[in-house]
């Protein structure tokens, strides 16, 4: 107990004597936990907004179709409206939100031009709870209800057109006949969306008068609707087969492969660095850690000569590291909580954000500290710290003081 | 510490030591035979390269013999493990080497409690032993300074405190003056003679110097790792 103090004390004052070496070491140790648990955060907020920016994509966490719908996203593909027991289930607990669509091909034309679009009846309160309408700025109106024939656009769909708020424009798609279905609508409304693709391709409508305009009465292209979790989805996704069993029933992973591609990437990504921060790491360490012994070979051997014996020297020299593992680990910690309260706002990409649109990703990032990433960064920190500061301790105890004093 | 009445405090009989460097190989000493009494106040000299350190590593048990044995107290040394040889330091030997005495991170009154703090004695004693201990080398003022805030002689007078504050059977001293001028090493050398005539502690060092030659009481010749003299100066 005694001695155990005391070993204490001399390894407490040898790593405040050596300052300079002391603080490298701790800084190591601190650097190797802030850049482990802030790219783990970085890179989890990055697959989160991908996730989240993909399933906002009018995508959702599950959609139900008729089948073939995926292959060729056309009329020819209809579910009935939703009713009995399918609806029983979507507004259940287990759903939060739900909501069903008319989505077809069609082109849009204005006085001056023309382009391929994506026309969607919808019932805008919902879709403003699920999809990224929600998040967008709107400007003149959003589209009052499902029977509101008003047409809304992107900013970026109507610069391209030449048009704007009050003026009337042609969509043209094929009906449920087989034949052209044709009618003018005026724009009441303008979003700008995060997505700049999205903007160019969505444009919307209540869903009655696009049923009517395509004579598809009472039926619908999709249904969508959020779950729960994310990652939970199986248990629902059978209930929803069991109530409607001819549909085709698919999750976000399945409708946006590449953002699940993107999130697979990612954590190669971060396993290559924890790689190379925790190898930078313990040459640093082994390398400090090393000096502390060489240094003071002298003293070692002084203190063996005195009657220390072998194992007392290896546990000073660990109880050395692990002041300094202790002390580092708590600034890492601190410094990263700092820098997560710094970035909670989120880190806007700015110019970037062309790149990461093509990447289907946000202009902000939320850094995202998950549990896992944080105990996993601090435990191979931490152990290979450990590991590092074993080979110089015994060293340090192999040392013997006649040698010691010979080459000191 | 129980040594018989006519048990030498060390005694070492055909005491050989080599070194092998790679391919060169240097008998440092060769067959040596000596007994010390108990309360000597002896001096090994001789030439640089004659085995003066080897011999005091040997006794101290800070190294181990090639051949032959060491008794320290009437205990045999030779083949002793680290551990044992570090127990056996810490109970009967002292040491004084030429500088770099002293823990830099501990105080004067530390280092001199250190041994003890080794050894388990109770706090309280071992303050109150170290201090008593301080203040007859001369330094009763200095007990909370760092070995760098000494000087030469003052951290050698520590080093000399802490090797005799445990009651060892013998101090063993390497060159323990060369680092002082002439007036500092003679103060040192009364110190020493002082507490080996007081507590009749048993000194062993080596020397190049003349005058340390002129305190011992017995001198001890070496050359090429032999005994070339050795003199009894009648006490
Ligand atoms: N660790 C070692 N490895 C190889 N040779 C050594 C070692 N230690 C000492 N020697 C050799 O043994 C011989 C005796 O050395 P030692 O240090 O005992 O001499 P010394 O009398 O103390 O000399 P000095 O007066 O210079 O201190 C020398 O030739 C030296 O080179
Ligand atoms: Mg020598």
């Amino acid at each position: 107990m005694i001695r155990s103090l005391m070993l204490f004390r001399l390894a407490r004052r040898s790593v405040w004597r050596n300052k300079r070496r002391s603080l490298l070491t701790l800084s190591a140790i601190a650097a190797g936990i802030l850049s482990a648990v802030m790219l783990g955060a970085l890179a989890r907020g990055l697959s989160d907004t991908a996730i989240r920016a993909a399933i906002r994509n009018l995508t959702g966490h599950v959609q139900l179709h008729a089948p073939g719908y995926l292959d060729d996203p056309s009329i020819e593909y209809r579910l009935p409206e939703v009713s009995g027991s399918l609806q029983r289930v979507l507004d259940s607990e287990a759903v939060s939100s739900w909501t069903q669509r008319v989505r077809v091909p069609a082109v849009l034309r204005s006085e001056r031009e023309a382009t391929g679009v994506t026309l969607l009846g919808v019932s805008p309160a919902k879709e403003l709870d699920l999809s990224m309408l929600g998040d967008a700025a709107i400007l003149g109106r959003m589209v009052r209800d499902e029977n509101d024939d008003g047409l809304l656009l992107g900013v970026k769909l109507a610069e391209l057109l030449q048009t704007e708020i009050g003026k009337r424009v042609v969509v043209l798609s094929q009906g449920a006949d087989g034949g052209v279905a044709e009618r003018g609508f005026r724009v009441v409304g303008l979003f700008d969306a995060e997505l700049e693709s999205a903007e160019r391709q969505f444009i919307f409508t209540g869903r009655v008068p696009a049923q009517e305009l395509l004579g598809i009465k009472g039926e619908v292209s999709e249904v969508v609707l959020l779950g729960q979790d994310r990652d939970a989805l199986e248990e629902l996704q059978r209930t929803l087969q069991r109530a409607a069993p001819r549909a085709q029933i698919d999750d976000w992973k399945t409708l946006e492969p590449f953002a699940v591609a993107l999130v697979k990437v990612q954590s190669g990504f971060l396993f290559i660095w924890y790689g190379i921060v925790i190898v930078t790491i313990s040459f640093g360490l082994v390398n400090t850690l090393f000096m502390a012994v060489f240094e003071r070979t002298r003293e070692l051997a002084l203190l063996q000569a005195l009657g220390m014996v072998p194992h007392q020297i290896v546990l000073q020299i660990l109880i050395e590291s692990a002041v300094l593992l202790v002390g580092g680990v708590l600034l890492g910690n601190i410094l990263t909580y700092v820098c997560l309260v710094w970035l909670s706002e989120g880190i806007d990409l700015g110019s970037f954000a062309e790149g990461t649109q093509m990447l289907g990703v946000g202009r902000v990032i939320y850094p995202k500290l998950q549990w896992v990433d944080w105990s996993i960064a601090n435990s191979l920190i931490v152990g290979l710290s450990l590991f590092a500061s074993v080979f110089p301790a015994w060293h340090a105890g192999r040392l013997r003081p006649a040698e010691a004093f010979a080459t000191a | 510490m129980g040594t018989g009445h006519n048990e030498a405090a060390v005694a070492v009989e055909r005491l050989s030591k080599v070194f092998q460097d790679g391919d060169v190989r240097v008998q440092a000493l060769k067959e040596i035979t000596l007994a010390i009494a108990p309360a000597s106040f002896a001096s090994i000299c001789g030439p640089s390269g004659s085995g003066k350190t080897t011999l005091l590593n040997l006794i101290g048990g800070l190294d181990q013999p090639t051949t032959g044995s060491i008794r320290i107290g009437g205990r045999a040394i030779e083949g002793l493990g680290q551990r044992e040889l570090a127990e056996m330091r810490l109970r009967h030997v002292g040491f004084i080497f030429q500088a770099y005495n002293l823990i830099p991170v501990l105080s004067a009154l530390e280092n001199v409690a250190f041994v003890m703090e080794l050894q388990g004695v109770g706090l309280r004693e071992r303050v109150e032993r170290a201090q008593a201990m301080l203040r007859d080398v001369g330094l009763e003022g200095m007990a909370k300074r760092r070995p760098g805030e000494l000087s030469g002689g003052q951290q050698q007078r520590v080093a000399v405190a802490r090797a005799i504050v445990s009651e060892p059977d013998i101090v063993l001293a390497d060159e323990p003056t060369a680092n002082l001028d002439s007036r500092t090493a003679e103060s040192l050398l009364e110190l020493m003679q002082r507490m080996n005539e007081e507590r009749q502690v048993t000194f062993i060092f080596s020397t190049h110097d003349d005058l340390v030659m002129r305190y011992a009481r017995r001198l001890i010749r070496l050359h090429d790792g032999e005994v070339e003299t050795d003199e009894e100066k009648g006490s």
